[in-house]
């Protein structure tokens, strides 16, 4: 399932109705929620940066590998843990899952696998031990697309 | 009497068997989850995530439409 939250702030909860043939299950939904949130965020207890990953060449770099710093700026100490992310695509790494307060950590996703392809948009979920299980998600993209090559205008002469 | 007693139940045992046959055979869906929570996302911005749906019977299991809501 693929959102694209088009500057949506607040509450986000979209579905989708998939027929099969089960008989027993010819109809079932599949749903997602989420929050839209500009930035910074002051209802939040930690501050992120970059808000997402871009794997995207930048002129002839290579964008090997793309960190995001999570820090906490609360006052109680919270443990992170990546929950989900795009297996086939990424490989990550927690440098800690421990935030106490002031401290920070960062996550770094390296492109592996099948990354064969030109263009990718994929996202990765933290969730903290605060009493709500708040969960934050980072997305990350990818877009190689060959460089556009710029049509001849032919001017004709008028003779 | 005890044999049209016996033929009824025979017949009711072969409707049972029959209404079984049609729901124990062929594909049986099964989901791992069907609702993800992302949490707080940046605005304009796009985030995905992965429904796993596996086909634990044994016919092939068909999608045959998705509609978003």
């Amino acid at each position: 399932m693929i959102y694209h939250a088009s500057g949506s702030k607040g509450k986000i909860r979209k579905s989708a109705t998939i027929n099969t043939n089960d008989s027993s299950a010819t109809f079932f939904s599949i749903a997602f929620a989420a929050e839209g949130v500009g930035y910074p965020d002051s209802n939040f207890f930690a501050t992120v940066s970059p808000l997402n990953l871009d794997f995207t060449p930048k002129g002839n770099k290579k964008v090997s590998i793309a960190e995001v710093e999570i820090k906490n700026t609360g006052k109680e100490k919270l443990v992170v843990k990546v929950i989900d992310y795009p297996k086939d695509f990424l490989e990550i790494k927690l440098s800690s899952e421990n935030l106490r307060p002031n401290g920070k950590v960062v996550l770094k996703a390296r492109p592996v696998g099948k990354m064969s392809a030109t263009k990718f948009e994929k996202s990765i979920t933290l969730e903290f031990n605060d009493k709500n299980k708040t969960r934050l998600t980072v997305p990350a993209k990818m877009d190689i697309s060959p460089p556009k090559i710029p049509t001849q205008i032919q001017k004709t002469k008028k003779g | 009497m005890k044999k049209s007693l016996g033929l009824g139940l025979l017949s009711l045992f072969l409707l049972v068997l029959a209404f079984y046959g049609l729901t124990w055979g062929g594909p049986k869906l099964w989901v791992k989850e069907t609702e993800w929570d992302f949490g707080k996302i940046p605005a304009n911005t796009t985030i995905s995530h992965v429904f796993w749906v596996k086909n634990l019977g044994t016919d092939t299991l068909r999608i045959l439409s998705v509609k978003p809501g």
